[in-house]
């Protein structure tokens, strides 16, 4: 699929804008602070209505605006329907008013689950803050209906967290990935979630009841009792999710591998691998299998392993919420060992492997998003990350400098101030465009970019206020 | 700041503790409630009175009822071979107002929470299972809510009863009556598509 024309408006630094996009690879350029990213971050919030870069919506509205809107013009590949528009839109109610729109989503304002990783971070949404969506102008109240409409694959700077954060952050990474293309996966997680906070409440009250000397036979025994009923309650949602989790990795670690391989040029097998959440001893004893019964049973006897500690401490120690994912170059632990190149590179190879598998699942090729993407590799590398890019059917990238395009012909836009504008036939020259650069993009001052430019290129652009 | 006078800010503080009830509806409420004719809010303040005072839980199914054994668990016509168990009594209410279930009921009076403390202890299933020693019940229909407080729930009661040699059976779950396919959501389908059966 391709976004054939993004408009913003209140969002971010820019007022109102429209960008007409074409296909293949596109590049935005400008200084920093101009509004690149933003552009990205739109998409984003447009394909999942969270911003991968910040927790408040609040903070996407324009400064001093109350509502901010996105739509996109989307377009699939040949063969399937041809366009349709989806919009966004969310403002700030009055601090006053208790109404809100109900989003009956893996999301929802401040319900349990909310949150998109096991980790218990809430999504900081307020209360107040009013959205709609809507797709060919009907209004969407399903966020499981309206995930996937709009499939973006997109990598930030700070992604490099992946691999060298906590657990926490792979853990992110899987749910948001999975959930996209499999939304009932946040409804698994939500219930996850319940389930694990009250078996947790449970042990913390059999524990409790224990420090008290109400031990043994009273409330405890019965209490046991029903520790199974939760554990059984964990185990069909969480086998699910390990087993989801497990195939996920599965069908990307080749494809990993490969991208890897071609954009570092070297032969050296990069490798992802899934450590589900589950007792170790169980792990080794039994090789998790591809169904979700074997993962039930490996879950059940994990769980089993650990519940002298589980009671012991009053919290869970095994199940989905301590999984994690293991990166190794070679025989090393990217993690640990490897240096921020490597690890750059890494999670790039993630990033556009996952593209990949999305295009397979989905049978249509994903928005890849590239932010910053190329400034800290080399040439060659740059290079062949360019390469890669332009094999989906629209990617978009941002770069500081015309210098990092080279080898590559994207369409060109300049970001600056929150406007947007296009370069003249940049792409029909390739990289001898790179000296005229710093030219074009001190004429494309805000003023300039009210006319809609037509250059000999199939970009147009036009600022609407 | 404004100040209201003390009997009026009482009304709506008792108000604003009523579930769905913000500051501005109370505000509304409480005004109407001012300006409203003398009997009206009379027959409202004994009627809150009332609901208090003479609605208790039935001794034998825990429906609400103003007397000892509610209308229900009196009805002859009602089939006693099946007993349909559910959460609250609203969810009773429910049921009841389909005119689909002719058998009797039995309210748990809540569904199992840790968090909220609430464990097999705290509902009436001590009760329940009393009934079933006493009444010639066949078949145990367990209606609660789908979530997984009540899934867990489900699943105690049915390991409770599953000895007793009675049939235990659930309410179905996936596609809502009379809904289109096209506009179910994927989560709905997903759970129809696991709970299937044979045509």
């Amino acid at each position: 699929m391709i976004v054939s024309s993004l408009r913003l408006r209140n969002f971010r630094n820019y007022a109102a804008q429209e960008i007409l996009l074409p296909p293949g690879l596109v590049a935005l350029t400008g200084d920093n602070g101009q509004g690149k990213t933003n552009l990205l971050e739109a998409l984003c919030v447009l394909a999942t209505t969270k911003s991968p870069l910040v927790e408040r919506d609040r903070e996407l509205i324009r400064w001093g605006e109350a509502e901010a809107r996105l739509a996109a013009d989307i377009e699939l590949s040949a063969g399937r329907t041809q366009l349709r528009t989806l919009e966004y839109g969310w403002r700030i109610e009055r601090p006053a008013s208790t109404e809100r729109v109900p989003v009956a989503d893996g999301f929802a304002d401040g319900e349990p689950g909310t949150s998109l990783g096991l980790d218990g971070k809430s999504s900081g949404r307020s209360a107040s803050m009013v959205r709609e969506m809507r797709a060919g102008g009907v209004p969407q109240s399903a966020l499981a209906s309206w995930l996937g409409q709009l499939q973006v694959v997109a990598f930030f700077p700070h992604d490099l967290a992946i691999i060298s954060g906590e657990p926490g952050e792979r853990r992110r990474f899987l749910n948001l990935e999975l959930g996209k293309s499999r939304p009932a996966h946040f409804a698994d997680m939500a219930r996850y979630r319940r389930a694990l906070q009250q078996r947790n409440a449970l042990l913390k009250s059999l524990l409790e009841n224990r420090f008290r000397g109400r031990n043994a036979l009273g409330p405890a025994v019965e209490g046991l009792g029903t520790l199974s009923e939760w554990n059984r309650q964990l185990i069909a949602c969480g086998s699910r999710i390990l087993a989801q989790r497990a195939r996920f990795l599965r069908e990307l670690a080749p494809i990993v591998a490969e991208v890897h391989r071609d954009l570092s040029g070297r032969d050296e097998l990069f490798q992802v691998r899934y450590a589900a959440g589950i007792a170790a001893g169980v792990r080794a004893a039994e090789p998790p299998g591809e169904s979700d019964d074997n993962w039930s049973a490996l879950f059940s006897a994990s769980l089993e392993a650990n519940h002298e500690s589980d009671t012991r401490r009053g919290t869970t120690h095994s199940g989905p919420h301590r999984d994690d994912l293991i990166f190794r170059l070679g025989e090393m632990d990217l993690r640990r060992y490897g240096s921020q190149g490597q690890q750059r590179l890494a999670v790039l190879a993630l990033k556009v492997a996952l593209a990949r598998w999305v295009a397979d699942v989905t049978g249509e090729s994903p928005v890849l998003l590239l932010d910053d993407a190329l400034s800290e590799l080399d040439a060659t590398r740059r290079e062949r990350l360019l390469a890669q890019a332009a094999r989906f059917a629209q990617s978009v990238l941002t770069a500081t400098d015309l210098k990092l395009l080279e080898g590559a012909t994207p369409a060109l836009f300049c970001v600056e101030a929150g406007r947007v504008a296009s370069f003249a036939d940049t792409a029909a020259n390739g990289v001898s465009v790179a000296g005229d650069a710093a030219a074009m993009a001190e004429d494309a001052a805000p003023s300039s970019v009210s006319v809609a430019q037509t250059p000999a290129a199939d970009v147009v652009l036009s600022a609407k206020s | 700041m404004l100040y209201y006078a003390r009997p009026l800010a009482q009304l709506l503080e008792q108000l604003e503790k009523l579930p769905t009830v913000g500051p501005k509806t109370a505000q509304r409420l409480a005004f109407h409630i001012l300006r409203a004719p003398r009997e009206d809010t009379e027959a409202l303040a004994q009627a809150v009175r009332d609901v208090r005072d003479k609605i208790k839980p039935c001794t034998r199914c825990g429906n609400f009822t103003d007397q000892e054994i509610c209308d229900i668990c009196l009805d002859p016509r009602r089939d006693t071979s099946l007993l349909c168990v559910v959460g609250e009594p609203l969810d009773l209410m429910q049921i009841e107002n389909s005119n689909e279930f002719r058998g009797r009921y039995h309210v748990l009076g809540g569904v199992m929470n840790p968090i909220e403390g609430i464990g097999p202890e705290q509902l009436n299933i001590n009760a329940l299972m009393k009934r079933l020693s006493e009444e010639n019940v066949g078949e145990v229909i367990l209606a609660v809510s789908p979530t997984v407080e009540g899934e867990t729930t489900a699943n105690y009661l049915a390991n409770l009863l599953r000895p007793r040699g009675l049939r235990v059976t659930q309410l179905a779950r996936g596609l809502p009556f009379g809904g289109d396919l096209g506009y179910a959501d994927q989560m709905t389908i997903a759970g129809a598509m696991r709970g299937r059966r044979d045509f």
